[in-house]
């Protein structure tokens, strides 16, 4: 294959890997991708200085330009991204292809098809993906060494060959057009090389043990501090709350909630009991979380809340229970928090069974918690719809033990407060419809605002509902809740996150920290506890959900880009690992066993046709003897290159005395003829060198000339005996004049 | 003497003595070159022609006329100028009575020097060139086979560049063996001027060898042993200069004819039947160089022949001789 040949068929391989890499995703215009690949194709055959150089690339220039512009707009006015940035890459891949010349043009087509793959590890998931970029892989390795290769051709234009021959001029043109620098066994070597690295680096990667990821990331990973959430609520302060993009948690989720239905999951948190000057807390009588656990596969561990439910139930029926609910697998990034959140209301949290859970003794009101130090992945099983409407105004009006703290309220409570709760629920007959009504008047009279005013000396939710009639969602929450207990309704404060970005690079909902969220909660016996956001809906929509902006639009994708990391890179855990060997092991003794029946069939194979099989290799062994006598016997009479030195008696003994000299430091250089050499010796001073004169000229008369070995070989026998003789005395001589 | 068809190692016994007669001869007028003069009289012993590039002054005219004189045959000098005609040099038919009569040009003769042969056009050139390797020359439907042995010494200058027209490498190859006399040895030159009151040297030179003899010992030239592991050295050494990144050009099947031919003629000089790898590897300069091509930016530095001459033995040194 000529050099430039090589360097172009494998650029293209490279080319065509990314090319596949990015289409095979689906997701670029058919027609762009077809185009563009018709166009790659017909470049292959363009060599572009075939046409007056300035005027084409300056008609690529200027397409270029139009293009650029064409795909700004596109992007502005609300098209893809993404898919906009791809097919742009196509382009300038296309351009590059029609106007390549030189190395520097190479090396663009390598950067643009870089950058494809990247596009592609966005937007094709597919194990084509991968595919693709083996060959990506392969290509590369092959294509930058020849690159490399050509540009410090084309660069450098002296060379020396050797050092006593001054530089010359490298001729590029003839390089380019050689066949002897590209074969097979390039091919061959380099992909190889590649694909052993790869593999071991694979290898490694799976290999390295996994100590939980907490020991490498910890540090980076525990920056993170939260403007929107907290632990603990404390109305009454001033300020503004910031509306932080940072993503707090990656929530991946069933079907049915996937899109646009995301932003209305309240992802449910902390808790609280007690309320009482401006605060909310989580106090010591409130009721201990109730959980029992159950083991629905190996390796991994259902904690079910049991909220109301005091008695042990068969964990058959609470795996049936999460099964049925809405299943979410969260990555939770470390947010100095042990909380842990799930889709309102939460039934279980399924967790790899790989360090022990313990519950730990601050878990009240239903509350999940779990310490973590650098991020976790879990799965969640929540009934996310309420119960029906019906159910809820039958529930009976009983409360279980320790569920009185969840009427508590303190006496500063003024009573025009009371009043004002008592007038909204006084049509209401019901538990269900009292809540309704109070959020349906908070809703309607007061009005959501981030700006806070300091309340100055009176209670917080009375200066709310009569006096600012403005508040953020505490405000809405803390007001509701108290105000149903002053009802006699069991109702808690709930702290967490309200819906999330939806990501449609890889279908997941990007929970933010400006997400946080507070709302209520109301106990319903026999039911358990039922969702009510008193919050104005349309104020809480702050952060630009699946806005389509460009700003957002990459926000998310890179968001994307962070996600898959996690995912599949950091997230390939101890757990994981455990499990892939155990799996590899598995495979193998499957695979053991029948290599052992493998083997037993072929012996009872051999057993049979035993005769038949020693004939055959009594025929091949003889065949290959014959061949082999009729292979000598041709060399005998001289046919083929080096035939005399087998079989000739004074080529072996020449040979000898050579291999002798050599091993004495006096060897002959490979293009040096004998008689050269024998010269040389005989300058060199070479004891027996005299006699290695003769010998050679024998040796030549025997090997080339007529004469008849067996006249010479007597002769040389003795000049062979005598050479060794004279290295012998000069030793000799040598070690007695030391000695003397 | 022998004849044409005894076995080569009959010959080369008495062949040897005359050689060196002829050589010894030779070198009476042309101090301080043995190499040069056994070059030449390999070519003449393989019916070849030597090209002497060399600058003037150096004895090229000498050792022509001394080489014709041991030979005791007929000498003739061109001196090529650019208004040569060919017909200057073949010979020419004039109308004499009622009928054409040939008059036979100075390429008729068995020693001819063909003087600064780069300085007359391509036309004349080729002439000489065609009468060189055909051994005859054909005017008015006529052949008129030249006298043998046949031996051209042609000569050009490299140094000079205005008013020539180099060899073609198509045309360098119809010549055997290339050599450069150069200057002698300093002693060397002071004893040519210490003799220079002497008469003119060829003068004392007597024939050595008969035109006969010559002929048969051409004959047995072709008759010297080359083994096939020495052929396969040889094709080594080919295929190297093919494979020479200073060369875009290798040598040729038929430059490795006549090397091979060169071998057989020097072993011949050296008194064996048979050829050893000193014969070719020794040759492998002379008789190769001229008949490579460099790539272009070996040409361009206007060293041509020291590059391609480098270039082969670059080649030599790269292959191992066998043993």
């Amino acid at each position: 294959m000529r050099f430039a040949y090589a360097h172009k068929f494998t650029t293209y391989l490279m080319v065509f890997c990314a090319y596949f890499a990015l289409v095979l995703s689906g997701e670029l215009s058919p027609i762009i991708s077809i185009l563009a690949f018709l166009a790659i194709v017909g470049s292959w055959l363009w060599e572009a200085p075939r046409v007056r150089l300035e005027r084409f690339a300056l008609a690529w220039t200027i397409v270029s330009l139009l293009v650029l512009v064409y795909s700004l707009i596109s992007a502005f006015t609300g098209g893809e991204f993404l898919l906009i940035g791809g097919e742009f890459l196509l382009y300038l891949l296309v351009a590059k292809l029609f106007n390549r010349r030189s190395c520097k043009d190479y090396l663009h087509v390598y950067v643009i098809t870089f950058l494809m793959l990247v596009a592609g590890t966005v937007l094709n998931s597919e194990f084509t993906y991968g595919a693709f970029f083996l060959g990506y892989v392969v290509a590369a390795t092959w294509a930058l060494i020849l690159f490399h290769l050509r540009r410090e051709m084309e660069d450098n234009f002296l060379l020396k060959h050797s050092d006593d021959r001054p530089s010359e001029r490298v001729e590029v043109t003839r390089i380019l057009n050689s066949r002897r620098i590209v074969g097979r066994g390039f091919f061959i070597g380099t992909s190889l090389v590649s694909l052993t690295i790869f593999a071991i680096a694979s290898l490694l990667f799976l290999m390295i043990p996994r100590i939980g990821f907490g020991l490498f990331f910890q540090k980076n990973r525990s920056g993170l501090t939260m403007v929107g959430f907290s632990d603990g609520i404390q109305l009454g302060g001033h300020g503004t709350i910031k509306n932080d993009p940072t993503v707090v948690m990656r929530v991946e989720i069933d079907d049915e909630y996937k899109g646009r239905r995301a932003p209305y999951i309240h992802w449910r948190g902390v808790a609280f009991d007690r309320y009482e000057n401006g605060r909310w807390l989580r106090s010591r009588k409130g009721p201990p979380t109730v959980r029992q656990v159950t083991y629905p596969r190996i390796g991994k561990e259902r904690h079910h809340l049991l909220y109301d439910n005091l008695e042990t139930v068969i964990p058959e029926a609470l795996d049936q229970r999460a099964d049925r609910g809405t299943r979410q697998q969260i990555y939770l990034e470390p947010i100095g928090y042990d909380v842990l959140f799930g889709a309102s209301m939460p039934l279980a949290f399924e967790f790899d069974a790989r360090l022990g859970m313990r519950s730990p003794r601050s878990e009240r009101n239903d509350e999940m918690r779990f310490a973590h130090a650098a991020g976790i992945r879990y799965v969640v099983y929540s009934a996310i719809d309420s119960p029906d409407v019906q159910s809820l105004r039958n529930a009976p009006k009983r409360l279980p033990p320790g569920y009185r703290s969840y009427l508590q309220f303190p006496p500063e409570i003024t009573d025009r407060v009371k009043k004002l709760a008592n007038e909204i629920t006084r049509e209401a007959k019901t538990d269900y419809d009292k809540a309704v009504a109070i959020t349906s008047w908070l809703k309607t009279n007061l009005s959501y605002t981030l700006q806070m005013r300091s309340p100055g000396d009176l209670e917080p939710i009375d200066f709310f509902l009569f006096e600012r009639k403005q508040g953020h969602c505490e405000y809405f929450s803390s007001a509701m809740a108290v105000m149903l207990r002053t009802v006699g309704v069991p109702a808690r404060n709930v702290n967490g996150f309200l819906g999330g970005e939806w990501n449609e690079y890889n279908d997941y909902i990007a929970v933010r920290a400006g997400d946080a969220h507070s709302w209520v909660e109301v106990y319903f016996h026999g039911i358990g506890w039922v969702t009510f956001d008193p919050t104005p809906s349309a104020e809480i929509d702050r952060l630009g959900r699946g806005s389509s902006s460009v700003g957002d639009r990459m926000r998310r994708l890179l968001d994307t880009l962070r996600f898959k990391w996690f995912k599949w890179v950091i997230e390939y855990d101890l757990y994981r690992q455990l499990s892939l060997f155990r799996s590899l092991r598995d495979s193998m003794s499957g695979r053991a066993s029948s290599v052992k029946k493998w083997m037993t069939a072929i012996k009872e194979w051999l057993a049979h046709h035993l005769e038949t099989i020693l004939a055959v290799v009594g025929m091949s062994i003889a065949i290959s003897v014959l061949l082999w006598l009729r292979n000598r016997r041709r060399s005998h009479r001289g046919i083929g290159y080096g035939s005399r030195k087998a079989s000739d008696p004074m080529s072996v003994l020449y040979n000898a005395v050579l291999a002798r000299l050599a091993r004495r430091g006096h060897r002959r250089a490979p293009p040096a003829t004998p008689l050269e050499h024998s010269r040389a010796l005989t300058r060199a001073g070479m004891p027996g060198a005299s006699e290695f004169a003769e010998l050679t000229e024998l040796y030549y008369r025997a090997v080339y000339g007529t004469a008849s070995t067996a006249e010479l070989l007597p002769r040389a026998q003795s000049l062979s005996e005598s050479i060794d003789r004279a290295f012998r005395d000069t030793k000799q001589g040598d070690q007695k004049r030391a000695r003397s | 003497m022998s004849s044409v068809l005894a076995p080569a190692h009959e010959v080369s016994g008495e062949a040897a003595l005359a050689l060196r007669q002829v050589e010894a001869n030779v070198a009476k007028v042309i101090r301080g070159k043995p190499h040069a003069i056994r070059l030449a009289i390999t070519t003449l012993l393989a019916r070849g022609h030597l090209l002497i590039e060399d600058i003037p002054g150096v004895g090229k005219t000498t050792l022509a006329r001394a080489l014709a004189a041991s030979l005791g045959g007929t000498f003739r000098r061109i001196q090529f100028t650019s208004d040569l005609l060919p017909s200057d040099i073949i010979g020419v038919s004039i109308y004499r009575g009622d009928d054409f009569e040939f008059r036979r040009g100075p390429i008729f003769a068995n020693v001819v020097l063909a003087d600064e042969i780069n300085r007359t056009t391509p036309r004349t050139q080729s002439a000489l060139l065609e009468a060189m390797s055909e051994g005859q020359v054909s005017v008015d439907d006529t052949t008129y086979e030249l006298d043998q042995p046949f031996l051209v010494l042609a000569t050009q200058n490299p140094a000079e560049h205005f008013g020539t027209y180099p060899l073609p490498e198509s045309q360098m190859d119809r010549f055997l063996i290339r050599i450069q006399l150069g200057y002698p040895a300093r002693e060397v030159e002071h004893e040519i001027l210490r003799d220079r009151g002497m008469a003119d040297p060829i003068a004392s030179i007597d024939p050595v060898i008969d035109r006969e003899t010559i002929t048969a010992l051409q004959a047995s030239v072709e008759h010297v042993r080359v083994s096939d592991q020495l052929i396969g050295y040889a094709m080594n050494i080919v295929e190297e200069t093919r494979r020479s990144t200073a060369l875009s050009v290798g040598v040729s099947t038929r430059g490795a004819m006549a090397w091979y031919r060169a071998a057989q003629a020097y072993a011949l000089m050296e008194g064996r039947d048979y050829c050893i790898p000193d014969d070719f590897k020794g040759l492998a300069v002379p008789a190769l160089s001229h008949r490579v091509m460099l790539t272009a930016a070996q040409d361009s530095l206007g060293r041509a022949r020291q590059e391609a001459e480098r270039a082969i033995v670059d080649a030599v040194t790269h292959v191992p001789v066998p043993t």
